[in-house]
């Protein structure tokens, strides 16, 4: 059932949902190519000081509040070698500690776990309640003069956005709701709350390459012509095939593919454009072409009307007649964020959220994290978060097949990030090239970057020569 | 949306560049050009043998890649659910899943 077809009871056709205005807003990326030098990729020197510039300091999101229901519940979040305690320590209160106590250093918390009590160390006994007061200072008459040094545990900022929890390292970094600007409005105000959502699919794989390496592969959509050459545009569609970034702060948004003149490409389209709408159809579902097509096009019908159809459908299995109230633009997956350092909660109707962090201390070891968050209907308790899947650095990403399509997707673009990495290290110049439009968000997230990493008067760690322009921008 | 069972080897168009990647029974995929020209490839790109000595190897693998079951086949927009059942799946990809649902 379409909006236009639906009448309500008194005969009136409701009035059709209007173009959502926060994706006609606009926000261009200043225009401009960026040379990046290719140290920051796999030289030990750069993951150190981003532990102590990003990881240290930068809000991060390490979990869903539904995943600590109640109090004591707990879980750990890892970024290169370091650990955080995450806690619920009432029903409306999460903290965060790092994970370390406070005599001997030893890791105070070794597994995620439900209803804590206490955090008590396993070398000597220390232990602190939930909320971080010390609660045992076992033999503490040995210790004369020192319990006002831990007689809490030292704590991180936590906020929480629609469901994701976030902390901050720095007892000094700005609230969580000033670094998200005005995010917030192209969700919940948007009609998407992502805190209603259902965290249907989360798996963690392991990659042999720096987490910005990877990051970069789903940075932008240009490389979908070579990468992904199955993903075809309906012919209806070639205009779309640009890309234009917008930014706004500390975040970036694609959006591709949508059903206005809005955000079109300052040049041609670079998009494949398949032989027939038929195909466009076919490949946008990967029914291949030994096999039958579950649905065969009429004569003038358009791949897009189907697809909507078809993810309005996927919607309304949720929210019932609740997706009728969308214009058919949220039924598009074209709408990719990316807020700094490392997180990416795709828009509309999309669903996927990634992350990716360093792995140890191996500059050449990530985890990538890929969620795919279910509509929900409000009035129905939501099934238990997914349990993390993991798959080790030898596992193939196709292992994960509640990924569905997006896990041949992603064997795609697996299959370059590898080979990015060690030819990285052959560039005799010493820097890559991105990009001023395809590429804006590997631009800007370098910018912020280099901000972060205090290079905004050249990045002083690199080797590539300034005169070739990598060092400075 | 899941498709139906599909037949064991895949094929499929790459309109730009005007060839058809069909995937072998011994595992490789054959590239056959619009002019004619045929070339036989591994799945991670190396060339096996015909006049056609170049592939895009995204498309290879696409072709003769890893396969899903049939109840994974879904579109990430388009993910199923069943609000009556406590794992919130619907009991083809339920039963599919088994690992994946804790
Ligand atoms: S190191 Fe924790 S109690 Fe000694
Ligand atoms: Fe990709």
């Amino acid at each position: 059932m379409s909006i236009s077809d639906t009448k309500d009871e008194a005969g009136a056709t409701p009035p059709k949902p209007a173009y959502p205005e926060h994706l006609a807003r606009e926000s261009p990326y200043p225009p401009g190519v960026r040379r990046v030098p290719v140290d920051r990729y796999f030289r030990p020197e750069y993951h150190e000081l981003e532990v102590e510039r990003i990881w240290k300091r930068c809000w991060q999101w390490v979990c869903r509040a539904e995943e600590i229901p109640e109090v004591g519940d707990h879980m750990l979040y890892e970024v290169a070698d370091l650990s955080f305690i995450v806690v619920r320590t009432a029903p409306d209160e999460i903290k965060a500690y790092p994970n370390a106590c406070l005599h001997r250093g030893r890791r105070l918390c070794d597994h995620p776990g439900k209803r804590a009590e206490e955090f008590r160390c396993m070398f000597h006994g220390w232990a602190w309640n939930i909320d971080g007061t010390m609660k045992d200072m076992a033999c503490g008459w040995d210790f004369p003069g020192t319990r006002d040094e831990v007689s809490r545990l030292p704590e991180c900022k936590v906020g929480v956005w629609s469901g994701f929890v976030f902390i901050n390292p720095d007892p000094d970094a700005e609230p969580l709701s000033d670094f998200l600007g005005e995010l917030p409005d192209h969700f919940e105000g948007a009609g998407h709350d992502l805190g209603q959502r259902w965290k249907q699919v989360h798996v963690c794989a392991e990659l042999p390459v720096n987490w910005k390496v990877v990051q970069e592969a789903f940075l932008e959509a240009w490389h979908t012509n070579i990468t992904h050459p199955q993903m075809v545009r309906s012919p209806e569609h070639a205009y779309a095939t640009g890309t234009r970034w917008d930014a706004f702060g500390n975040w970036m948004r694609l959006a591709s593919a949508l059903p206005t003149d809005k955000h079109r490409s300052a040049g041609p389209g670079w998009g494949v454009i398949a032989e027939s709408e038929q195909q466009a159809l076919n490949y946008y579902y990967d029914w291949h072409d030994q096999e039958a097509a579950a649905i065969r096009l009429q004569p003038g019908q358009k791949t897009g009307e189907i697809t909507s159809k078809a993810q309005r459908a996927a919607v309304g299995q949720a929210l019932g007649q609740g997706a009728d109230a969308y214009h058919d633009a949220h039924m598009h997956s074209g709408e990719m964020l990316m807020l700094f350092p490392n997180f990416h909660p795709w828009g509309g109707f999309s669903r996927i959220v990634y992350r990716f962090r360093p792995r140890g201390n191996d500059p050449e070891r990530s985890l990538m994290d890929i969620l795919l968050m279910a509509p929900w209907p409000n009035d129905r308790p939501r099934p238990p978060p997914a349990p993390v899947h993991y798959l080790t650095v030898d596992q193939p990403i196709t292992d994960a097949v509640e990924l569905g399509y997006l896990a041949r997707v992603f064997g795609q673009d697996l299959g370059n990030v590898r080979a990015v990495q060690d030819g990285l290290k052959m560039l005799r110049r010493g820097y890559v090239i991105c990009s001023s439009e395809n590429e804006a968000p590997v631009r800007m997230f370098h910018d912020l970057y280099d901000k972060w990493m205090g290079f905004e008067d050249g990045d002083h760690l690199s080797r590539a020569s300034p005169a070739n322009g990598a060092a400075g921008r | 949306m899941t498709g139906r069972n599909p037949p064991p080897l895949r094929s499929y168009r790459h309109g730009a560049f005007k060839t058809t990647y069909a995937q072998q029974p011994d595992g490789t995929v054959l590239v056959t050009h619009d002019d004619g020209r045929e070339g036989r490839f591994h799945v991670d790109g190396r060339h096996i043998e015909g006049d056609l000595t170049q592939a895009n190897r995204h498309m290879l693998y696409f072709a003769g890649g890893p396969a899903l079951p049939d109840a994974c086949r879904y579109r990430w927009g388009e993910v199923p659910v069943d609000l009556d059942r406590p794992s919130g799946w619907p009991e083809e990809q339920e039963r599919a899943l088994p690992h994946q649902l804790g």
